[in-house]
């Protein structure tokens, strides 16, 4: 509800109207849930480009987008919580109209520019809060998720030892 | 009928009751039901059972859905209690949540409850020190409060048998403000906390920095094994119940024991309103309880009751314990009691970085946390401007840390190839507070909490003598800090409620004189013989260690004085 009155107060912004991004309008926006499976998708990508496959899983395998989205959910107020979804959107917006396409439209090669972009301070607070929350929470996810502490950055339940001492010259 | 009166009496009748299951409670259910006597324990909050009730004991970070951050909801509904430190999404059900009890704050209290059985024994940080004469002739020495009826030598045989049984670890230090006891091997300090230790011997004559002794198996002993824990494992996920029994807690330790005698009752669910005192007898006879969820009230009797239901609720049922003979609360004749209530000062911390020792790092956790500085100011004499003194916490560390700048292959590379960072030292400040007059727990007749009893009112806060002894924290630790090689040195300012320590004190004050404090050397009440208190309650003064190890040895010495008593007919 919280996003789909968001949608009608940009709407209602002139200069909203000027960069309200096409995808927005076409036949997906009637919808709430598809206006959720878009933003889903979205993060996802981002996820994605924040870290990508290689040899070892990435963002978007390890689902570490849907922890995101739990976490601001469940576990940030109010203001946060709207603060990061007029973030993605003005995101949205932002690519839209650098770019002229949609996000999800844009090539991997562009996707990735913008992220590096954005990562790197250019562009207004409200995007640049979205991000970093965002980011964070996926390099959470990402160091907490099963995947890496059973195989890459081993966590041990039960370390039975205690050394004070304990030498990095081996 | 009147068969039936006479039948339910019988039924309800115990040698002794003990209200509460915490440390304290535990260690009397322990010792009475040891000595043979049919004991019931009342706890107001549910049973958890040894291992299986701990439900978070044994999974991984990744199987909590917030990776232990407690969701927005909870923290929304519940400000005081997520405030604490150790309320995790690990760890959350073991607390009281702000709503399932109220209470009034005339001046900031956050109040830290865990209502079940065990209580907070399962939450507790697990440091376990002894008070010394500096600390028992503190109020004496310097005029506050009142002395204290016993001295170290009175307590001294009673630590011993409790620190045997508990299990502390700890080395002997040789320090007479913060006497050895009964250890088993210490957890050993890092380079980094040697270090600092080497630099307070250099620099000071009497300021030392040990390993901080704590209630965890190093290397247990039979009576360890017999009570069905083993060796403390490392895991330092203590409060949510160990499975190893690795820690000291009542649940692992002594109520299971109390159990093995077949004299011990647990009642759990149940709330006790008041101490039932009989006028024609001139003494106690029994307790009033209310069952936590249908509200309906019974009666249980007992010739002996030691109430050991935390240093606040203890305060609150005593309060509420009226009669024509003790109008304003049971042993209450002189209206000290709920008076002179304190607290430990924790609201002053201090971070540093140290650029040494960088081919070190640590290895595995440590289940001590590190050091722990006894109190070094106005202890042979008073020597600052502020009375009495702090301990402080102190402990280093080196994290893995890892580059987050970026984003793509760079950043995932950086990710999963992290680097130690710089070692980080912390200390917080463990302040002696002054118990007064007008620090105080009462009781608002006017509101009742949900099972009838008028609502508990705090008031309580920092003084003058609090903050003086800060800056002289923050001074004297910048200081140690400096001349040990310590760069980028923050003092912080918490600014917490009293509370958060969770080491609230006092209110039926020990004391000689049945006119200026409510127990005697043997925790009796003055004016009704029958009825002890051991917990956190009795306590005169604070001095600055962490209180439950003197709770445990009052508890024990107390329980074998009341059993002679009754022996000799005297209760």
């Amino acid at each position: 509800m919280e996003r789909r009155t968001l949608i009608k107060k940009l709407i209602l912004v002139p200069v909203g109207i000027a960069l309200f991004p096409s995808c927005l309008f076409d036949n997906n926006i009637s919808s709430e849930e598809n206006e959720e499976v878009r933003q889903e998708k979205v993060l996802g990508e981002m996820a994605k480009l924040i870290i990508p496959k290689t040899d070892t899983k990435g963002g978007l395998d390890l689902e570490l987008h849907l922890f995101a989205i739990k976490m601001i959910k469940d576990c940030r107020d109010q203001e946060e919580q709207k603060a990061f979804w007029t973030g993605l959107l003005e995101f949205e917006i932002l690519a839209e109209q650098k770019l002229h396409k949609p996000f999800l439209s844009l090539t991997k090669s562009e996707q990735g520019e913008l992220l590096a972009e954005i990562n790197a301070k250019a562009a207004s607070s409200e995007i640049l809060n979205f991000f970093f929350s965002f980011k964070n929470l996926i390099i959470k996810g990402y160091l907490n998720s099963e995947y890496i502490m059973t195989s890459h950055r081993i966590y041990e339940l039960i370390p039975g030892r205690y050394d004070g001492y304990f030498s990095l010259n081996t | 009928m009147p068969y039936l009166n006479i039948k339910s009496k019988t039924q309800n009748t115990y040698d002794a009751i003990v209200i509460g299951s915490g440390i304290s409670g535990g260690w009397a259910a322990k010792e009475f039901t040891e000595k043979g006597l049919k004991t019931l324990v009342l706890e107001r909050g549910r049973d958890v059972k040894h291992i299986a009730d701990y439900p978070t004991t044994n999974k991984m970070p990744y199987e909590f859905e917030h990776r232990f951050e407690v969701p927005f909801k909870m923290r929304k509904k519940n400000p005081i209690v997520s405030r604490c430190y150790a309320f995790r999404e690990d760890s959350m059900h073991f607390f009281v949540k702000d709503s399932e009890q109220a209470y009034q704050q005339e001046k900031p209290f956050d109040w830290i409850r865990g209502y079940q059985v065990g209580g907070k024994s399962l939450l507790w940080a697990r440091q376990t020190q002894r008070w010394s004469n500096f600390d028992f002739e503190g109020p004496a020495r310097d005029g506050f409060a009142v002395d204290w009826p016993i001295r170290y030598e009175d307590l001294s045989p009673w630590y011993n048998y409790v620190e045997k049984f508990v299990g502390v670890a700890g080395h002997r230090d040789g320090i007479k403000e913060l006497p050895d006891g009964e250890f088993l091997p210490g957890y050993p300090l890092n380079i980094v906390e040697d270090h600092f230790k080497e630099q307070l011997k250099i620099n000071y004559k009497n300021r030392h920095l040990i390993s901080a002794r704590c209630a965890h198996l190093s290397k247990p002993e039979p009576i360890h094994i017999q009570q069905g824990r083993t060796q403390c494992l490392n895991r330092t996920l203590c409060f949510r119940g160990c499975p190893f029994g690795g820690y000291f807690s009542s649940n692992s330790s002594t109520l299971p024991w109390a159990a093995r005698t077949g004299n011990l009752h647990l009642k759990p669910f149940s709330v006790v309103d008041s101490i039932i005192y009989d006028e024609q007898l001139n003494k106690a006879v029994g307790v009033r309880v209310i069952d936590s969820s249908t509200k309906e009230a019974t009666e249980y009797y007992a010739k002996i009751i030691f109430v050991n239901a935390s240093a606040i609720n203890t305060n609150q049922i005593l309060l509420n314990s009226v009669s024509s003979r003790f109008p304003n609360g049971l042993g209450n004749d002189n209206g000290l009691m709920g008076k002179y209530f304190a607290f430990h000062n924790y609201r002053a911390r201090i971070t540093a970085e140290f650029e040494g020792h960088q081919n070190f790092t640590t290895d595995g956790r440590n289940p001590a946390s590190g050091g722990y500085i006894p109190r070094f100011r106005n202890v042979e004499k008073q020597e600052t401007n502020f009375l009495r003194g702090y301990a402080a916490a102190f402990s280093a560390r080196r994290n893995l840390v890892e580059d987050r700048s970026g984003i793509g292959t760079e950043l995932k590379s950086r990710l999963l190839n992290p680097h130690w960072g710089r070692w980080q030292v912390g200390s917080h400040m463990m302040g002696e507070t002054i118990p007064k007059e007008e620090s105080k727990i009462s009781l608002d007749q006017n509101t009742k909490d949900d099972w009838g009893m008028p609502l508990v009112t705090i008031s309580l806060d920092y003084d003058n003598n609090d903050f003086k002894m800060m800056a002289d924290y923050y001074d004297q630790m910048e200081e140690m800090f400096s001349s040990a090689g310590f760069t980028n040195i923050k003092k912080i300012d918490t600014k917490q409620a009293p509370g958060l320590d969770i080491h609230e004190m006092g209110g039926v004050r020990m004391g000689s004189d049945p006119k200026t404090s409510l127990l005697n050397k043997f925790n009796q009440l003055h004016s009704c013989k029958n009825v002890f208190v051991t917990d956190g309650a009795c306590m005169t003064s604070t001095s600055t260690q962490n209180p439950s190890l003197t709770y445990m040895a009052l508890t024990a010495r107390a329980v074998d004085y009341a059993v002679e008593e009754l022996k000799r007919g005297e209760l």
